[in-house]
């Protein structure tokens, strides 16, 4: 077996003659003053000083070493960066930031002071402006493109200092390199307002649906009740009494209990399709009623179909339903075929028809909208083409939880 | 002193190396060059070839301060071991120069040369690291 030879670091052999000579230049002085300048007499010998001088340097030499190690390290094998240093200065000014300040003009200010830039501007794509100085007169002005990997989200203007003299090189890369921070920044905020805005829709969803529930079982299914309740109440008066009318009365309740009960069968199929529970997500698609018989389904899926969350199940039954609903509606087709593949993250739903009538380039009225939607909800992807036939291919592709 | 930045520290520094280097020069170094090898040579003080190293070394001082200004890594390094060797060679000035005047001139050298290395390896005080540079 070869022995790996060490590479010669010279920064070990700079530190370490540092750290000598630093000890040497404090060390020998006061060696030096103490037993050279204290006059020997009887009662302070050279020994005596030389006892002093070395207890002293022994003492304090520790201190002094631990003082210098941790610079001198630093010295020798620090990064030194002015842009790195920039760049940090600009990390800590915008981790210092307020929520209730606004980013743009902190990270307009940082740029001018780092910079020293008399002027500085900031524009994202939504057109918010930031500015920060006064531009001086006939300066000329830079426009940098502020960019997050390859999508632009900003630009950055400033001025130079004196009129009619451009910005250096070193300042332009400067200047590029911020742009670079600054761009993940605003991405960063972006996607944070996006999240927050994400969150504050699904508390309104929740309590929007939560509100309609609330209404379907207080002004339909609540009353109806209430109803037979009294109903039932009256037919208790009667049955001995009026028997015939009794029954009659009886049989109104029981095409009100049918009444109520499909109610609630409803409010359940808004909440969730009992056929999930009852067949599974692919018997339930094999298992739709198509409205037009001329209509083949063939549904293919994996076969012991993988565990799913309620949500993706959902959607993908839903997604299915209104893709197969529209075939029949809209499409003229002979087959459909809907096909489901199941990998370790993602799920993919496609949907495929020999259809005449393309649904390709609808944009609303049958759903395409409401398919769309579903998936984004679930952070997943929808696309419609027409295949050579004529006919649609749907492809929604959704993740799954790991 | 707590509130010194970096930067201003290092320039403070510079100009310590620059004058002492200068001052060198200018009183012991520069005499003897204008005096000649031959005149040198004879007289008591050091040899010739020493009075070249020296001012040689001041010249690199000078190098050294300049670097230093502009906090360029190079330059703190040079100025260190610079002050470190000037340090101990102005103790030995200090102690056994015959000259009172060189005695006093050296042991201010040594306080003005720890002084530099101090300055070099300061770091930069919290209060300003928190501030964005003016």
């Amino acid at each position: 077996m070869a022995k790996s030879r060490r590479q010669f670091d010279g920064n070990v052999l700079l530190y370490y003659t540092l750290m000598v000579l630093i000890l040497c230049s404090y060390g020998i002085p006061v060696y030096m003053g103490i037993t050279l300048l204290i006059p020997v007499t009887s009662n302070i010998t050279a020994w005596v000083l030389n006892t002093l001088a070395v207890v002293i340097l022994a003492s304090t030499l520790k201190p002094v070493w631990n003082w210098a190690q941790p610079r001198v390290h630093h010295l020798v094998y620090a990064m030194d960066d002015p842009q790195l240093e920039m760049i940090g200065q600009m990390s800590d000014s915008l981790a210092s930031t307020s929520p209730e300040d606004s980013m743009l003009s902190t990270i307009a200010e940082t740029i001018a002071r780092t910079v020293k830039l008399p002027y500085v501007q900031l524009e994202t794509g939504s057109g918010t402006i930031a500015t920060y100085g006064v531009p001086v007169n006939g300066s000329e002005i830079t426009r940098i493109e502020i960019n997050y990997r390859e999508e632009s989200v900003g630009w950055l203007e400033v001025t130079s200092r004196l009129p009619k003299e451009p910005l250096t090189s070193s300042e332009y890369g400067l200047l590029n390199s911020l742009a670079r921070q600054v761009g993940i920044t605003l991405h960063a905020a972006r996607l944070s307002e996006t999240l927050q805005a994400s969150r504050e829709q699904l508390v309104t969803t929740r309590e929007e649906e939560r509100r309609r529930i609330r209404r379907d079982l207080h002004d339909g299914l609540g009353p109806t009740l209430a109803s037979l309740r009294m109903q039932l109440s009256a037919v208790r008066r009667m049955v001995r009494d009026n028997p015939d009318q009794a029954e009659q009365l009886i049989d109104e309740l029981r095409d009100d209990v049918s009444t109520a009960t499909a109610e609630i069968r409803r409010l359940v199929y808004d909440l969730r399709p009992p056929m999930l529970d009852e067949l599974g997500l692919i018997a339930a698609i094999k298992n739709f009623k198509l409205a037009d018989y001329t209509t083949q389904l063939e549904v293919i899926a994996p076969d012991p179909m993988p565990r799913l969350s309620a949500a993706v199940e959902v959607a993908v039954y839903r997604i299915a339903s209104e893709a197969i609903h529209n075939v029949v509606k809209h499409a003229q087709a002979t087959t459909c075929v809907v096909e489901v593949q199941v990998d370790a993250h993602h799920l993919t739903l496609s949907v495929t028809d020999d259809g005449k009538h393309s649904l390709a380039g609808h944009t609303s009225g049958v759903g395409l909208q409401s398919m769309q939607e579903r998936a984004a909800e679930l952070g997943g992807t929808f696309s419609i083409q027409t295949v050579e036939t004529g006919g649609t291919h749907i492809v929604v592709r959704l993740p799954l939880e790991s | 002193m707590n509130k010194l930045s970096r930067s201003t520290g290092l320039k403070i520094a510079a100009v310590i190396v620059l004058g002492l280097a200068l001052l060198d020069m200018i009183v012991y170094e520069i005499p003897d060059l204008a005096r000649g090898m031959a005149a040198v040579n004879a007289s008591e003080g050091p040899p010739f070839f020493i009075v070249i190293l020296g001012f040689a070394f001041d010249v690199l001082a000078i190098v050294a301060a300049y670097g230093a200004w502009r906090a360029e890594r190079w330059g703190v390094i040079l100025v260190i071991v610079i002050s470190a060797y000037s340090s101990i060679s102005g103790a030995g000035a200090a102690i056994f120069n015959p000259s009172m005047a060189t005695r006093i001139l050296g042991a201010v050298a040594v306080v003005l040369y720890l002084g530099v290395i101090y300055l070099c390896l300061r770091r930069e005080p919290k209060s300003l690291a928190n501030s964005v540079g003016d």
